[in-house]
């Protein structure tokens, strides 16, 4: 008898498939599948012909949610492609474009004589790559705002100068490394435009295992079945990540989580953590989530210990990596922890759909997941060996690039709850604003503003101080700023520390060329970080000042669009001396009459950059 | 006879490849009677074989199974199954 077929969504779950289930799950998959896949249009520009990764591609992407419409571009025919504004490629309208080019089809001859190379031609090399992929990104842009992609590349299967190579004074891996510092240059000045780490992916493979020479002479695909599906599971995990928000915080547990055994019971010495297995797997587990850390994700925790125990061990322990104050929040009693999940999201400001649970026990697990439904609980296996892949195999903290601010966030975080705790000591909320002696340093947003990023990051991450949670794209935000919108950022220090950017506000002309028409805000939010400390009310008036400054005495419109998360700032505007205009089911408008000016607090000093 | 004989778990893969139901592959199935045994379509069915038999096919053997009785047989007489 034959087996009973699973179900698309089942087999879509296996984490290792073969090419066989790859070819007929691709055929299955199509819109009347019952698994909400969002359709997108993705084109690949390829030096190779990519046809054969088809199914990959499908397979993997609908594991990210995506239905794949694509279009791959005839072999070797990108650069005609991209350059005619009325190509096929133009005319699919694609959602998101791959240059996926492999320099050796792209310059023969120049690396085929690599040894000898001296260090000026190496840099010619790395300047004409970067300078014709320049040419294709621009040409791109010209017809198509949509996000691309570039691939970096690898270093061939074999080096020219084999073992020698790592002593050359000028190596081929250096080269790679050189171009693929050019190709990132030149994602970070170009709208939109990211890197596909396809030097990585090699790496994960595996070199020997990446390349396959007959399917390179029989179909002009380089690379080997195995290859394919890995490039195919990056480039999914990548467009999910143009869409996803990344969570924010990690709550975790200590016994067998930290370390294992129960400090409560086998005390500080008794504890499994250090040099000898299985204490050297929880340390390194630690590291990890050092590492964590220092990108931005909040480390949290939530144990039922007697504080006192789980503190000396974080405290004092020789091997604990993670020290008290690396947690922005720490939870440590008997009570519920589903209770101390709610208390992390209330003092950290974030949503729960932000924080993520980490924890060995399956019961408290469960509890959690019952509980609290919005918070992904990892499952976690049962040996701290595997702990590092569960959190990374997620890619729930994936991002696409870092900026200043996530480095920071977390000793912003810290910094925040030695502010609650000396807030503590002062009768009116008032006076301990003025004590923390903040400046705000305000700018205008231009498109070339090294802000540009921050700012698109925080319109995508804002929820609670948010009046109208447009999720502008880059695109988006550079059109209504070309079109004479006026941006404001805003930067918080005080004597604790800075804050970073944390708040954006935009106004955009009255649309039609009657110029009696308002000024409106389309744009205003701050990040949460710093919400209760009227910063809102500083920003406000600084966008008022501005506008007026472009046109004297305007009435101003402002909008709140009310969503599950924004009820923070639903009375903003009444607060700050507009009046109601109109409101349906969707928004309210409030109006600045030209005669009024919102108030400006003296809690904080004001900085113009 | 068993589901796992080398001719049953042969045709099961073509048909999960090709889209083509079980019951329609025979020995004389080849690209030249049977329109989704396409180009691309027989690479990614020398993968699949490659995969489900633990087997490297050179450039020369891909290109010349070109019919089921030419694969069942090559798959027969390696007998790494």
């Amino acid at each position: 008898m034959p087996e009973s077929p699973s179900s698309i969504e089942t087999r879509l779950a296996i984490p290792s498939k073969s090419q066989t289930d790859y070819v007929a799950l691709a055929r299955e998959l199509t819109a009347d599948n019952d698994l909400n896949l969002s359709p997108l249009r993705a084109a690949f520009l390829s030096s190779f012909s990519i046809e054969l990764m088809e199914p990959h591609l499908k397979v993997e992407l609908a594991s990210q949610g995506f239905l794949l419409d694509h279009f791959f571009c005839p072999f070797d025919q990108f650069e005609q492609l991209v350059l005619d504004p009325a190509s096929e490629l133009y005319r699919f309208e694609p959602e998101v474009v791959t240059l996926a080019l492999q320099l050796e089809d792209w310059l023969p001859g120049r690396l085929c004589r690599f040894t000898g190379s001296r260090e000026e031609s190496l840099f010619l090399v790395r300047e004409h790559v970067v300078e014709r992929l320049e040419n294709l990104i621009d040409g791109i842009r010209k017809n198509s705002s949509a996000p691309i992609f570039l691939w970096n590349m690898a270093e061939p299967a074999r080096l020219a100068a084999g073992f020698a190579d790592a002593s050359l004074e000028f190596s081929e891996q250096q080269f790679v490394a050189e171009v693929n510092q050019g190709i990132s240059g030149l994602c970070r000045r170009s709208q939109n435009t990211w890197i596909f780490d396809f030097h990585r992916t090699a790496y994960e493979v595996g070199l020997k295992h990446f390349y396959d020479l007959r399917l390179s002479y029989l179909a002009r695909m380089p690379f080997s079945q195995r290859a394919q599906a890995h490039l195919a599971r990056n480039h999914a995990r990548c467009f999910a990540l143009l869409k996803m928000r990344p969570k924010k915080c990690l709550v975790l547990d200590l016994d067998n989580t930290l370390w294992g055994g129960v400090v409560g019971e086998d005390g500080l010495s008794g504890i499994e953590l250090g040099e000898d297995y299985p204490g050297s797997a929880y340390v390194d587990f630690q590291r990890y989530l050092a590492r964590l850390r220092n990108r931005g994700i909040l480390l949290a925790i939530a144990s039922k210990n007697n504080e006192k125990d789980a503190l000396d061990v974080l405290t004092n322990h020789p091997s604990s990596i993670l020290r008290p104050e690396d947690f922005s929040e720490l939870q440590i009693h008997w009570k519920d922890k589903a209770l101390s999940i709610r208390n992390i999201a209330a003092n950290l400001n974030i949503a729960l759909d932000s924080i993520t649970f980490f924890d060995d026990n399956p019961a408290e697990r469960e509890w959690v997941k019952s509980q609290l439904p919005e918070v992904h609980v990892f499952d976690t296996g049962t040996n701290p060996i595997g702990y590092v892949d569960v959190i990374e195999s997620s890619g729930l903290f994936d991002t696409l690039v870092l900026t200043p601010e996530d480095t920071e966030r977390a000793d912003h975080y810290r910094i925040e709850r030695q502010r609650r705790i000396s807030s503590r000591s002062f009768e009116n909320p008032e006076d301990f604003l003025r004590s923390l002696d903040t400046i705000i340093s305000h700018e205008l947003l231009d498109t070339e503003s090294p802000q540009f990023r921050r700012v698109l990051q925080l319109l995508g991450r804002s929820n609670q101080f948010n009046l109208t949670t447009r999720r502008h794209t880059a695109d988006e935000l550079r059109r209504l700023l070309e079109a004479g919108g006026i941006g404001v950022t805003v930067s918080v220090s005080d004597r604790f520390g800075s804050h970073g950017l944390v708040g954006f506000a935009l106004a955009v002309p009255p649309s039609g060329h009657d110029s009696k028409e308002d000024w409106r805000i389309d744009t205003f939010l701050l990040s949460c970080r710093v919400m209760g400390r009227r910063i809102e009310s500083a920003l406000l008036r600084l966008l008022v000042d501005r506008v007026r400054g472009r046109a004297r005495d305007v009435a101003i419109i402002g909008e709140y669009i009310p969503t599950p998360k924004n009820s923070p700032s639903r009375n903003f505007y009444p607060e700050h001396a507009f009046e109601k205009i109109d409101e349906s089911a969707t928004q309210v408008r409030y109006l600045l009459d030209s005669s009024r000016i919102p108030e400006l607090p003296d809690l904080y000093s004001l900085k113009a950059e | 006879m068993s589901e796992n004989t080398l001719e049953a778990r042969l045709h099961d893969l073509l048909s999960k490849v090709l889209g083509i139901p079980p019951g329609s592959i025979s020995d004389d199935l080849s690209p030249d009677n049977t329109p989704e045994w396409s180009s691309i379509a027989h690479l990614n069915l020398i993968l699949a074989i490659e995969d489900e038999f633990d087997i490297q096919l050179s450039p020369e053997e891909t290109l010349e199974m070109l019919s089921v009785r030419l694969i069942r047989l090559y798959l027969e007489e390696t007998g790494r199954i």
